[in-house]
């Protein structure tokens, strides 16, 4: 058949690179070259070192991951085809379960299969109402229910209170959540620009109260330009600490397992109160109060803004940040369980950015090439050993 | 009586070995990444959906190389702007070009093959200097090592690829001596 003739001459080509070659075999090369001169073109073509180097840069042209991840999805749909009308629909209105990563729903009718690799986030999360409904955000295009209405204005979600509220005493809450491997962005009722990264939750009224305080609670890690209501404080609140703003840009990390509260302020003012009470922090433009759960200490310090901001804009930046750090940070991202084969290594500090749509075999390659760790993927698991 | 043994095949397995190469392949004959990607993608779902038997692994690579010529074909085909097909001596041109394409395929996968035995600190500086292009001076710098290194590295590396080969080629041994 075709290919065992053109695999044989490779091989003759690759033995001639080699200078190994036979005589016959010779012989056998130098006939199939001169059957045409395309035959001529393409020995010369892989003979040449120059050349060479140019064929080696094309080897990373196709992505394998990315491949396998698209084979994968389209097998999917073919399967998803097949399937009655009514399942379909049923499907769609359950949408926002699939969408997040939890293989154990009940109500799953038609099981994604599990990914086996690590992947990259993207773009997901979903509202869950004051009533319990839930809508998976991504996909939503419009929406109205419960004093909100959610509309998808050119790939800006915007949320905002429904016509018909008047005169109602207290506002309902909700919440935008955004499962590991997801962020998402949104605008409050109040045209507060909200970035939420992964695995963070945000509460949120239905209807700020004219002249009242706009108070948000969160947990996990979002970005605010908050809009500007000088007659109206808006304030967010964490799990120990109160950050208050008038019209700002900032940057609050709270996630639970880490035990501190961080605010990074790019613009404005702001001001941080300890929920229990106490000593209040206020922080100008470029500077950072972090709160330290467990020693109930609330400091201040000056940074580059740009590094606790970097997310937002689809980019990881880490400052002298410590191994055990940054895999928490890209786990959170990439849904994986780090592991340390010696804990000591936990405490390297790394600095430096990575986008954030990078594969995970990509961004520990970077790691790998330059320091004294390498990175073995198992599964969900990702294994930090030294070299 | 025939004996027949069924070539069992891990479509994973297939797909980690030849989907880069096969990509290689399409790409050479229809010139678009994108488009490439596509119809190699497409042959893979199809072989696996339809969980095709083969005599061999051989058999297997050389009908994943005719559908992907064929869909090339036709990609160009449609592609071709004011007829919806290619004159005659277009089609031969792709024809003739399609030999020659699969060996130089062969020759990719075999590259790449040997690449992947270079040592740890050649291959970093393969991986930077030709895969992502860089020059000498910004690989030493990412690197933390001299220019002089760089230079070192690469020559090693191409002298070991050459080695390397090497083994591709069978020196097929004459048995001399009892039957």
């Amino acid at each position: 058949m075709e290919l065992e003739k053109q695999k044989r001459i490779a091989q003759l080509i690759c033995g001639h690179i080699a200078g190994k070659l036979t005589d016959e075999d010779a012989r056998e090369l130098e006939a199939w070259k001169n059957r045409s001169e395309r035959h001529r073109a393409c020995l010369r073509e892989w003979c040449d070192e120059e050349n060479q180097a140019k064929l080696l840069a094309q080897i990373n042209a196709f992505d394998l991951t990315e491949g396998r991840r698209t084979v994968t999805q389209r097998r999917n749909r073919r399967r998803l085809r097949r399937y009655n009308t009514a399942a379909a629909i049923v499907t769609i209105l359950l949408g926002s379960i699939f969408l997040l990563r939890r293989p154990q729903e009940e109500s799953a009718i038609i099981p994604l299969p599990q990914q086996e690799n690590i992947e990259a986030g993207k773009r997901q999360a979903r509202l869950v109402m004051a009533s319990g409904r839930t809508v998976g955000l991504d996909t939503l295009q419009q929406l109205e229910a419960e004093e909100l209405t959610v509309r998808n204005e050119q790939g800006i979600f915007v949320i905002q209170t429904a016509a018909d509220t008047v005169g109602q005493e207290t506002p309902t809450y909700h919440c935008v959540e955004v499962p590991a491997g997801g962020e998402f962005d949104f605008r409050l009722p109040d045209g507060t620009q909200v970035y939420l990264n992964a695995e963070s939750r945000l509460r949120f009224p239905a209807r700020f109260m004219p002249g009242k305080e706009r108070r948000i609670f969160l947990a996990g890690e979002a970005y605010f330009n908050v809009a500007r209501d000088t007659s109206a404080p808006f304030s967010v609140a964490l799990e120990h600490t109160t950050v208050t703003v008038l019209g700002t840009s900032f940057n609050v990390s709270a996630y639970p397992g880490e035990n501190r509260e961080i605010t990074t302020l790019v613009e404005g003012a702001v001001n941080i109160a300890p929920n229990a009470g106490g000593c209040q922090l206020r922080l100008s433009p470029g500077q950072q109060g972090n709160y330290d759960a467990t020693l109930d200490t609330l400091t201040r310090q000056a940074v580059d803004v740009s590094y606790y901001t970097a997310w937002k804009n689809g980019v990881f930046a880490f400052h002298k940040q410590p191994l055990e750090q940054v895999m928490r940070t890209l786990s959170r991202w990439y849904i994986f369980e780090p592991r340390y084969a010696d804990p000591a290594l936990k405490s390297i500090l790394y600095t430096g950015k990575i986008a954030r749509h990078a594969t995970i075999e990509e961004v520990l390659h970077t790691f790998e090439l330059l320091d004294e760790v390498r990175f073995d993927i198992r599964g969900k698991e990702i294994t930090v050993s030294r070299k | 009586m025939k004996h027949q043994e069924k070539y069992v095949y891990n479509a994973e397995k297939i797909f980690t070995s030849w989907y880069s190469s096969l990509c290689f392949f399409a790409f050479r004959l229809i010139q678009e990444e994108e488009a490439a990607k596509d119809i190699v993608q497409d042959v893979f779902v199809r072989m696996m959906e339809k969980k095709m038997s083969f005599e061999s692994e051989l058999h297997l690579k050389n009908f994943m190389y005719l559908s992907i010529k064929n869909n090339c074909l036709n990609y160009l085909r449609r592609q071709s702007a004011e007829k919806n097909y290619l004159d005659n001596l277009q089609e031969e041109d792709f024809m003739e070009d399609t030999e020659c394409r699969m060996v130089e395929t062969e020759l990719f996968e075999m590259l790449q093959k040997a690449l992947d035995k270079l040592p740890r600190e050649c291959r970093k500086v393969f991986e930077l200097c030709y895969f992502q292009e860089m020059d000498n001076e910004t690989a030493a710098q990412t690197l933390g090592v001299s220019v002089e290194t760089v230079k070192a590295q690469k020559r090693r590396g191409k002298q070991i690829l050459r080695e390397k080969l090497k083994d591709f080629y069978p020196l097929i041994a004459l048995l001399f001596g009892l039957c």
